[in-house]
């Protein structure tokens, strides 16, 4: 029986980066699509072509009408060889491994300030895809059962994409509907989610580096400028801009976990339940220059996470608040910056934060933790942001 | 001594009421906002205190009725001490569980009231805080927006906007205090108001008592707790309890 992850924003690069890692892991990947649902058929059979690929944007980004993976960005084959990654330009990162690179602290992963528990399962070193045909002993938790009602029968092989309504944050704000008939949609493809991923909004790399703020609330380079953007003029500093902020980081994922739970229940699901946020909505650390609203949003969206856990942990449920360490991308057109972001430009290679950023959340949403009986806001590096 | 001025939101009734109360037997000035016109009790302090209590329209959920505030405020006086963000309504949708169909208009509503409508109101106060001699913004806030803290299985619209109150407090601290601005953030404890539609009789506190630790709080520059004074420092933002207890993130 395979595993059936169902992925709010399966856009590039963050959503669809992820969606490769876990197919890369013999997860199917069920994810958002744009509205028009014309296309939705030609993405649906292009996806089922055998390939099991999620396939790339094409340059004049038409809301994925048709389905273009260029040579040079190729998404890697699931359950590929890892050689792949080689051929992929190199930016901070430049192995398989994370901790290959010296940028990144190895062994536990956790930051050494605050106890990270459970960070061995899935720190750094454990966080490689395995090649294919493989067993790599760093995945040995991946394939063991995990410990909240997990499928034990899970295959390991290369999973499949199954397209599904978007749940990004245009989603109508009356009813819904857009969930709605996402469930209608994927109910035949998988009847059991298993592993929910709430990515609302967009994200795009954090220029110079993914790390903002350390924990101590010292700020490190990427506060200057460069680093995140200054305070945004026009839509977000609007009360229409401030709410679509709230409902696109913060509604938007509370609907669907309302749409989709009932699919999550189904006997021998894995019900774990992944909301992807910011430190922006840390109130301890998150920085002064963020547009306010956004911040907020994402705080707002902690606390969803929190009361979703008080709730449902008592059912089963284990929940994963991942900082993937890329700033959320601003809506409204107001940044200057986000016209040379990866995001805005598929024809580019993914950049490697974004990659890099998408294993270790593979890795950290498919694996057990020690601790499942704290939430916690948990970087790209394993570690721990405070509330 | 030169009388000090402040603006107070939600003041019709329940604690918003009594932070006006205690500010005018203190001798300040205070400009009380009002969104429901026909309650009786701000007019009947009206009458106590004619010269020091201006009884202002205002909707925090509303752009131009902050403006119009704002304007209104600034015809009389050119500067102001004291900001109290205390306006915020509840929803009685608060026992929904996930597992039961949410309100998503109820969610906006209650953000824009006591998310949002706390960050516009200070913004649109902010020119005439600058004048003033404290410089201070006071947030009502809630231990419902203490995600360390967190309980609740649901009550989502509430706990998910005072989380965000508490973001937005944050952040304007980061940006005004280097300014000058002070700020104090506050649970005002389980009180006998309206939020409910009806006085909640079953609750542990009076609204003047949990104002009076407030204002303590809010004017003061020192603050028992522990059994002990503490001097607040300034420059350090953390929410307090009517009993001076800090409560998590
Ligand atoms: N009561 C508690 O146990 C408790 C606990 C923790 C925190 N708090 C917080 O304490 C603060 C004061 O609440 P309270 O207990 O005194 O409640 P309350 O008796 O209902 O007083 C709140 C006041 O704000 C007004 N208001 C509602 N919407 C408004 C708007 N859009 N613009 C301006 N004013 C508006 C209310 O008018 P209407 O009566 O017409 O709605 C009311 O006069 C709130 O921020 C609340 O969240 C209360």
């Amino acid at each position: 029986m395979n595993r059936t992850a169902w992925i709010l924003n399966l856009h590039e690069p963050f959503g669809a980066a992820l969606g490769r890692e876990l197919m890369s892991r013999g997860w199917n990947v069920i994810g958002g699509e744009p509205t028009d649902p014309d296309t939705r058929e030609e993405r649906s059979a292009a996806a089922k072509n055998g390939s099991g690929e999620l396939p790339e944007p094409r340059a004049a980004d038409d809301g994925w009408g048709s389905t273009i993976a260029p040579e040079s960005v190729s998404p890697p084959v699931p359950g590929g060889d890892l050689s792949d990654e080689e051929e992929r330009p190199s930016g901070w990162t430049h192995g398989a491994h994370i901790g290959e690179n010296r940028d990144i602290p190895t062994g536990t992963g956790s930051s050494g300030l605050e106890d990270f528990e459970g960070s061995v399962a899935f720190g750094p070193e454990s966080n490689a895809r395995p090649k294919a045909g493989t067993t790599d002993p760093a995945y040995a938790e991946e394939t063991q059962a995990p410990s909240h009602g997990a499928d034990p029968n899970a295959s390991n092989e290369a999973g499949a994409f199954v397209p599904a309504e978007p749940e990004d944050g245009n989603s109508d704000r009356t009813g819904g509907s857009a969930a709605a008939s996402s469930e209608a949609r994927t109910s035949g493809a998988a009847s059991r989610i298993d592993l929910l991923v709430l990515n609302a909004g967009e994200m795009a790399p954090v220029f110079g580096h993914p790390s903002s703020r350390s924990i101590e609330g010292k700020t490190d380079e990427s506060s200057v400028p460069g680093g995140w953007p200054a305070d945004s003029a026009g839509q977000e500093d609007t009360t229409a801009g401030r709410l679509q902020d709230y409902e696109t980081y913060a509604l938007t994922p509370l609907r669907a976990v309302e749409r989709l739970l009932p699919r999550m229940n189904a006997e021998g699901g894995l019900k774990r339940i992944c909301f992807i946020s910011s430190r922006e909505g840390s109130i301890s650390v998150g920085e002064a220059h963020m547009p306010i609203g956004r911040a907020m949003a994402h705080t707002a969206l902690h606390m969803q996470a929190k009361l979703l856990f008080n709730d449902l942990r008592r059912e089963g449920y284990t929940f994963r608040l991942y900082d993937p360490g890329l700033r959320p991308k601003l809506s409204g057109g107001s940044n200057p910056q986000t016209g040379s972001s990866a995001s805005d430009s598929p024809m580019t290679p993914l950049s490697a934060p974004i990659a890099e950023s998408a294993r270790f959340a593979a890795g950290l949403f498919a694996n057990p933790h020690a601790n499942e009986d704290r939430l916690v806001l948990t970087g790209s590096r394993g570690e721990e942001w405070p509330f | 001594m030169s009388t000090y001025h402040a603006v107070i939101t939600g003041a019709d009734r329940g604690l918003g009421f009594a932070l006006a109360e205690g500010l005018l037997e203190r001798g300040w000035r205070v400009f009380a906002g009002s969104y429901l016109p026909d309650w009786p009790q701000l007019g009947e302090l009206q009458e106590r205190y004619p010269d020091l209590l201006i009884v202002l329209p205002l909707d925090v959920s509303s752009d131009s009725s902050v403006l119009a505030a704002a304007a209104a405020v600034e015809e009389r006086t050119r500067s102001l001490d004291l900001l109290i963000n205390n306006a915020g309504v509840i929803t009685d949708k608060n026992e929904d569980s996930i597992r039961t169909s949410q309100d998503y208009d109820e969610m906006i509503r209650l953000y824009q009231v006591n998310a949002l409508g706390p960050i516009r109101t200070s913004e649109a106060f902010l020119p005439l805080l600058e004048r003033g001699e404290l410089k201070r913004l006071c947030f009502v806030s809630s231990e419902a927006g203490s995600i360390g803290k967190a309980e609740r299985t649901a009550w989502f619209a509430y706990c998910m906007s005072k989380a965000a109150l508490n973001r937005g407090v944050r952040l304007l601290f980061d940006r005004r205090r280097p300014e000058g601005f002070t700020f104090r953030l506050y649970h005002p404890g389980w009180m006998r108001t309206y939020m409910s539609g009806e006085r909640n009789t079953e609750a542990e506190l009076e609204p003047s008592e949990s104002a009076a630790s407030a204002l303590e709080y809010f004017l003061g520059s020192a603050l028992p707790w522990d059994d002990k004074p503490h001097a607040i420092d300034e420059d350090e933002l953390v929410m307090r309890d009517w009993q001076g207890r800090e409560w998590p993130w």
